[in-house]
């Protein structure tokens, strides 16, 4: 096996961060999620937050010490749970360009090909949801075709509609809340990637895959 | 019922935040001042987690429907029932029909009107919480208070009831409120995993300095303003859960510390995590005031929460004597 070497570092007193060294790989990723996929690891544990190559560890100091945790935490990173629950695929209708894809033209233009091809090659895509942040239920999703990427804009929008199918550099994502963004909307869906009033609210879990489909234009 | 009379745009029903969802991109909101809280639920006879009304820089009016023992916490201000001054940090009975008034704080910021039996705004994900970032929870779609709302509270247990009764006989029942030490506050920070990444002379004025807390501070987080940071070499680093308390330095050099409702995610270059014992000393810093930070071991920090939670028990521990 190979041994993905890793640190663990304090975040405040009730927490601790696993660091994997190195540039982002789905191995390390991989396990990361493995070990986010189960609550139940380690005693003491209030919440784990996957991240990209980090996993955020929050504990009650009351239940179990920092050291402690640190070598169960380390100690399962070498041996970690089998494969998560199956990841589920996910295939988001999209209308692209138009009055709810305002920035596809622009962003076909950077990419130096037209709106359609660009649309076209976005939902040729096949996406992993990398992690979830930033906004509520809110998938950064890679896999994105390189030639796709376009960078964010340099003055951020005060508000995008939920629903809008964005590219953000390398990234593609759909907004699930109405809130600011520097992202590029390229197009819409109406699927519904959030409900609060679910104990899991966000649809997308990380490791899902995920697909686009393009709708005939309105 | 509370019949909300005037209000400024700043205050928002919340509770201690909701907990669990910060992988799903949704931070736990809440308190900006949990000791706070806590110390007004402990007073009014509710459990640590009920709802109540936090304020700031504005007059909040409002009258309940119904007798209530109401506590006001947090920054220092004056507070009147019907127009008689009354304590902060006091449990006051208060008849249905009774306006209260909370002046703007006139030192600190955040000020939690508890009541008994909890402001009853529907649940979501577990709190009462307004996220006014990602408007959801509180009133409305996550929004602040205005004047005319009117918010359901919640009934009171027999114990209360008899509580309030016997306050009554004492015409109230007051703390004395924490005092810091007079100066600039010192808020303790744990060092994080890229401190040591910061260029020497960068660490030395992190410590070393005064920083003031500058414009654009809110719930989500105050920036800091005093000299610049900065990292050995540039670093972008792949994003990584966030937790109120974390103060990341962004290519500005300028620090900014994450408070209740903490971004969930980032990918700035992290200093330190203000302990949990200290978040509502640096939420109650007003802005343009200035802190020192000091930095402290696990042990420390852990000590620090152990005598804060001594000092809330000793609340109840009076108002059971009363009761």
């Amino acid at each position: 096996m190979t041994r993905l070497s890793v640190d663990v570092s304090d975040m405040g007193e009730r927490g601790l961060l696993l660091t994997a060294d190195g540039p982002l790989s789905i191995a390390a990723q991989d396990r990361i999620w493995r070990l986010a996929s189960d609550h139940g690891l380690w005693p003491g544990v209030t919440q784990t937050v996957p991240g990209v190559n980090n996993i955020l560890v929050l504990f009650d100091p009351d239940e179990v010490s920092a050291a402690a945790l640190t070598e169960m935490i380390l100690e399962t990173w070498d041996d970690p749970p089998d494969a998560a629950t199956a990841t589920a695929e996910h295939v988001i209708p999209v209308h692209y360009g138009g009055d709810a894809g305002f920035d596809l033209e622009e962003v076909a233009d950077i990419a130096g090909m037209s709106p359609e091809e660009y649309a076209a090659r976005h939902a040729a895509g096949d996406y992993v949801v990398m992690t979830l942040g930033a906004y509520p239920g809110f998938g950064y999703l890679g896999g994105l075709d390189e030639a796709l990427a376009v960078p964010r804009r340099a003055t951020p929008r005060s508000e995008v509609a939920a629903g809008a199918v964005m590219i953000g550099g390398a990234q593609t994502a759909v907004m699930t809340t109405t809130s600011p963004t520097g992202w590029n909307v390229i197009g819409w869906t109406d699927a519904a990637l959030l409900d609060l009033s679910s104990d899991r609210p966000s649809k997308l879990r990380p490791g899902d895959r995920v697909r686009f489909e393009a709708e005939v234009a309105r | 019922m509370i019949e909300i009379l005037r209000t400024g745009p700043f205050a928002t029903v919340q509770d201690l935040g909701r907990e669990g969802f910060i992988s799903e991109g949704i931070g736990p909101s809440g308190a900006m001042d949990r000791l706070a809280l806590r110390r007004g639920n402990r007073l009014t006879g509710n459990p640590d987690g009920a709802a109540a009304i936090e304020t700031t820089a504005a007059p909040l009016e409002l009258r309940l429907d119904r007798d209530a023992l109401v506590a006001v916490t947090g920054a220092e201000g004056a507070v009147s029932v019907n127009g008689a001054p009354i304590p902060t940090n006091w449990a006051e009975p208060v008849r249905a029909g009774d306006a209260l008034l909370v002046a703007p704080s006139a030192s600190g910021m955040w000020r939690y009107v508890a009541i008994s039996g909890g402001v009853d705004a529907p649940m979501t994900l577990g709190s009462r919480s307004t996220d006014l970032k990602n408007g959801f929870g509180g009133v409305g779609a996550g929004r602040p208070l205005r004047a005319g709302d009117r918010l359901p509270l919640g009934a009171e247990d027999e114990m209360t009831a008899d509580w309030r009764e016997e306050i009554r006989r004492f015409d109230g029942l007051g703390l004395s409120p924490p005092k810091d030490a007079p100066g600039e506050p010192v808020i303790r920070v744990m060092k994080a995993r890229e401190h040591n990444r910061f260029t020497e002379a960068s660490r030395e004025a992190f410590w070393r300095s005064g920083w003031r807390i500058g414009g654009e501070s809110n719930r989500q987080g105050y920036r800091l303003t005093g000299p610049q940071l900065e990292t050995e070499t540039p670093m972008s680093l792949l994003s990584y859960g966030l937790i109120a308390g974390t103060i990341q330095v962004p290519q500005s050099g300028q620090p900014i510390v994450q408070l209740a409702e903490a971004n969930t995610c980032g990918g700035y270059p992290k200093l330190g995590v203000v302990i949990e014992a200290d978040l509502g000393r640096l939420a109650q810093v007003r802005h343009g005031e200035t802190v020192r930070f000091r930095a402290v071991t696990r042990g420390e920090a852990i000590a620090a929460m152990a005598a804060e939670e001594a000092k809330i028990a000793g609340v109840r521990a009076i108002a059971e004597a009363v009761a």
